[in-house]
């Protein structure tokens, strides 16, 4: 679906432009359809400058995306906009993602708009459709961003992307914005449409429960490079590059992904006993999400 | 005074004003260049505030003084805003070469001090109310592109920007449905100042006597009664009015770029709300 090969962008900065500094530096990865790609990494490393890259969002200096067989790069301006539906981006910040002198009705209609041949009324219904996907109501249709919640604003954005029905999704930091309750609402809705659209995303965050409870292979990004790619169990349990150590041990079976299993808000997770404490959890091969998820919680 | 008091208040004695202007003819009932009495009267019935050196009704001049005054004023005021946006936009959107020429061209002509460039221009070109007009709006407009670009430049960094380019948004589309709506509240206030200070240099200029000889305008009256010896004489009924109407206006402007100042930040008037 996704193919990227040697991606570089560099910025200029200091004085007279004079210092480069290589936000995305020769990466190069793929994602197949219907896959996840959990993108890891610390703050500033360059996760989010690549996932503006992969959508043609910046320019890169250099590299090559093909995006279902075809060189977006080389497209033409008028050739890449009509492209552009098919890949969409979730932002870290739900307030600002949205125009905030746009009510939610505009802003869910407007890639409607501009798909084009549809009525109004059309339009209207198919908004109508997504708000109650998204788990909105009608009252919300006439509220600006600044009148809703975080957590409702990542729904009005999650409709609108929707609406341009999207095979590919940048999801960058998609929760880490919002509160624990709605992480698990806004989570849910995600894996939903993985699972129902069979939407290929590249996952961005720096929270790793979340990226081994949604992805199916797992890249972690050091300082502008891709250190290491596999798949998310073996990533979990063999990391093998240093930075990957130090953030696999760094993750922590915190408060907000208990409170997710507790409040039974997660879909793909099913309960299972708990194992025996002390229990080795390596020696306990179980590949299915769920399990992974119990044997993790039940090693701390 | 909260701000949405000092709006309603700007706002009002601006419709007033507004309604002078608009029926200075059925008000009064001389024409303002009429000799239509003794020279240098008091005020009386027949003339409420007297007469000038050529026996012209004050009153009358007063009331038709109030269109010339709002025409350069306004007509200035939405040019300069006009073109600072235009510009400031499109400079800031597309950036790089564009950007870069024009940010110099701009750093060039604001070394350049606008009251006595005007002045310059104004008597090199006829001084007619639309000439002087249009000449404070270019001028102006210059001085407002630099704060609609640097506005401009931190929106195009914003998420829903990237989304609209997302969903596929053209250029045009992304700088008329995004960017300028959240332009428009800072355009706006950058208006109404802008009238404000307009308004000031067309009496100025009316003063100075570079104003358009063929309009009645206040700055004139000031100057005329300041030098055909209102002032020596103590006809304050010759001076003063003039004087209480441009300050009252300016007054009136500054209260509602006060009361829009809110406008530009959404968030502001919410919690001004509760």
């Amino acid at each position: 679906m996704i193919e990227v090969e040697g991606l570089t962008r560099h910025f200029f900065s200091g004085r007279l432009g004079k210092e480069r500094v290589e936000a995305v530096d020769e990466v190069s990865f793929n994602i197949k359809r219907g896959e996840t790609l959990g993108l890891v990494g610390g703050s500033g490393c360059g996760k989010t400058t690549l996932g503006r890259l992969l959508l043609r969002l910046i320019e890169p200096t250099s590299g090559r995306i093909i995006f279902d067989g075809v060189d977006i790069l080389h497209l033409k301006r008028r050739e890449m906009r009509r492209l552009r539906p098919r890949m969409q981006m979730i932002f870290q910040d739900p307030d600002t993602s949205l125009n905030p002198r746009m009510a939610s009705l505009e802003s869910i209609s407007e890639p409607l708009k501009l798909k084009g041949g549809l009525t109004r009324a059309e339009i209207e219904d198919e908004v109508s459709r997504l708000m109650e996907k998204v788990g909105l109501s009608p009252e919300h249709l006439g509220r600006r961003p600044h009148q809703l919640s975080g957590g409702q604003n990542q729904r009005v954005v999650l409709a609108r992307v929707l609406a341009s029905n999207p095979e590919f999704i940048v999801a960058d930091e998609p929760l880490s914005a919002l509160d624990v309750s709605v992480q698990a609402q806004i989570f849910g809705l995600l894996s939903e449409m993985k699972r129902d659209r069979n939407i290929t995303f590249l996952f961005i965050s720096h929270d790793l429960n979340i990226v081994r409870l949604m992805s199916d292979r797992v890249a972690v990004m050091d300082r502008g490079k891709i250190v290491e790619v596999g798949p998310t169990e073996e990533i979990f349990r063999h990391p093998l590059h240093p930075r990957t150590r130090e953030l696999v041990s760094s993750a922590s079976m915190d408060g907000q992904l208990t409170l997710m299993l507790k409040e039974g808000l997660i879909s793909t997770v099913t309960r299972r006993p708990r194992p025996r404490m002390g229990g080795v959890c390596d020696d306990n091969p179980m590949d299915s999400k769920s399990s992974r998820l119990m044997i993790n919680a039940g090693c701390r | 005074m909260s701000r949405k008091s000092a709006f309603s208040a700007g706002l009002f004695i601006l419709g007033a004003y507004i309604l002078v202007a608009l029926l200075s003819s059925v008000i009064t009932p001389y024409s303002p260049t009429a000799l239509v009495g003794r020279p240098l009267d008091g005020p009386s019935d027949t003339h409420l505030l007297g007469t000038n050196d050529l026996g012209q009704d004050i009153f009358s001049r007063l009331l038709y003084g109030t269109r010339a005054t709002l025409i350069i004023g306004l007509l200035g005021a939405l040019l300069s805003v006009l073109v600072s946006t235009l510009v400031g936009t499109v400079s800031a959107y597309y950036g790089g070469g564009v950007d870069e020429v024009i940010t110099r061209s701009v750093d060039v002509l604001m070394t350049l001090p606008s009251f006595p460039l005007l002045l310059v221009l104004t008597i090199f070109f006829a001084p007619s109310i639309f000439v002087i007009s249009g000449l404070m709006g270019v001028l102006g407009g210059t001085q407002g592109i630099r704060i609609i670009r640097s506005q401009v430049l931190s929106l195009v960094e914003a998420n829903f920007v990237y989304g609209a380019k997302a969903i596929g948004a053209g250029d045009l589309r992304i700088m008329t449905r995004h960017i300028l709506p959240n332009v428009l509240p800072l355009a706006t206030v950058k208006f109404v100042f802008a009238a404000q200070r307009y308004m000031l240099m067309g009496v100025g200029l009316g003063f100075l006597g570079l104003g358009d000889p063929s309009v009645v305008d206040w700055g004139q009256m000031i100057s005329r009664a300041y030098y055909n010896g209102g002032f020596a004489l103590g006809l304050w009924w010759w001076l003063i009015p003039p004087g209480i109407a441009v300050t009252l206006l300016s007054v009136a402007l500054a209260l509602l770029g006060y009361g829009l100042e809110e406008e530009i930040d959404p968030r502001l008037k919410r919690s001004v709300a509760i």
